[in-house]
């Protein structure tokens, strides 16, 4: 992969322009990463530059986190996901929950082990498209459950009753690790920009 | 490199807002869930047992003997004491404790140069909202406080509720003046 990207070039001063040109193809495949400033610095690098490379790397990693970011707020709707979380986890949605209190507050009278979830749902749904929940988008409102606790001898359905926002359903499948979560969205973006910047590296060692 | 690019076996449908609200913020979510839901449960019990008070009132008067209608006005006075706290207790969590984190959540959001600053925003936020909602560990003692208090309320609603629904017991006014002292 890197022969052919350096052109069959061994000695390595100035680094070829076809393999920077090739990187930087690439590099604009993710769009908008390398800004014309990263590009000319890029471009006049030469061997022993590791200051210049610290600084391209420096900046290209700001412009992908920024890129990053934009991603996750744009497309994954963190922001609607925070404040939905507000609105049901917080209880911020007042007339949500005054819905959801008178439908919920006979049933929970009972002896906990005298509950039943389907009963709950219903009633949940009930409070979701009566009151002012039901214009949240659907990926809101799939998330919205009911979750009852461990009961105990002696408690009645109010301790053990709890609504639920399911954010944690493939959590197994993704790693905590941010590095993971990075480079899972660049190739999610149809190219490696770490490929790009191993080429940067691997030219200039040349 | 590209060995392992196609090697990394990518997740199914990843949720990146998982990143942000991870496992711990979950947790934190739960606690806080809890100690509002309680409240507002209370809330709720207060205005029930008022509305089945006043209805009974209205629609019983020329029966209630006058022994108890001292104790009902009691019952009366007590209750808009308990709501008053109630009230505060709620509006202080709501607006002075969920709006204000989260009104300074959002100005850091908007600031935020990468996930990492959105991530550590978020945490940041939820441990304000549990440490101003007296749920920190160092809290303890205050939040115990408000927890009786709370379950003094409670069973002053359920004994008042046992009252009205017709079972006059000596008993259930002996306990209902009890709670009510």
């Amino acid at each position: 992969l890197f022969e052919l990207d350096l052109g069959g070039q061994t000695s390595s001063t100035p680094v070829s322009d076809s393999a920077l040109k090739r990187t930087l193809n690439m590099a604009e495949v993710l769009g908008g990463i390398v800004t014309p400033e990263v590009q000319r610095a890029l471009q006049t690098l030469r061997f022993g530059g590791e200051a210049a490379l610290q600084d391209i790397v420096y900046k290209l990693s700001a412009s992908i986190d920024a890129k990053l970011l934009n991603l996750v707020m744009s497309r994954f709707y963190v922001q609607t996901h925070l404040l939905a979380l507000k609105k049901f986890m917080l209880l911020g949605q007042g007339d949500f929950v005054t819905c959801l209190m008178d439908g919920v507050g006979p049933e929970l009278k009972r002896r906990a082990n005298q509950l039943f979830r389907h009963n709950l749902t219903g009633i949940l749904e009930g409070a979701l498209r009566a009151s002012n929940a039901q214009f949240e988008p659907s990926y809101v409102l799939d998330r919205i459950g009911i979750r009852l606790l461990e009961a105990t001898a002696g408690d009645s359905g109010w301790e053990i009753f709890s609504l639920d926002y399911a954010i944690d359903a493939p959590l197994n499948a993704v790693s905590r690790s941010f590095a993971v979560l990075g480079v899972d969205f660049l190739f999610n973006n149809g190219s490696s920009c770490s490929i790009a910047l191993h080429r940067v590296l691997v030219c200039t060692a040349r | 490199l590209r060995c392992i690019a196609f090697s990394y076996v990518r997740p199914v449908n990843p949720v990146p807002a998982l990143q942000v609200v991870h496992a711990d913020c979950i947790s934190k979510y739960r606690i806080a869930f809890h100690m509002l839901w309680r409240l507002k449960r209370v809330e709720w019990s207060l205005t029930t047992t008022w509305k089945q008070h006043t209805m009974f009132n209205h629609t019983n008067r020329a029966y209630i003997p006058p022994a108890l209608r001292a104790v009902f006005h009691r019952c009366y006075l007590n209750r808009a004491t308990m709501m008053h706290v109630v009230n505060n207790l709620c509006a202080f969590l709501m607006f002075e404790v969920l709006e204000t984190s989260w009104q300074s959540l959002q100005e850091t959001i908007s600031r935020a140069t990468c996930l990492d600053d959105v991530i550590t925003a978020h945490d940041a936020y939820l441990s304000e909202v549990l440490d101003r909602a007296l749920l920190a560990p160092h809290h303890e003692g205050l939040n115990m406080q408000v927890q009786q208090l709370l379950h003094v309320v409670l069973r002053f609603c359920t004994l008042e509720e046992t009252l009205i629904a017709g079972k006059f017991s000596t008993r259930a006014v002996g306990a209902l003046l009890c709670v009510l002292s």
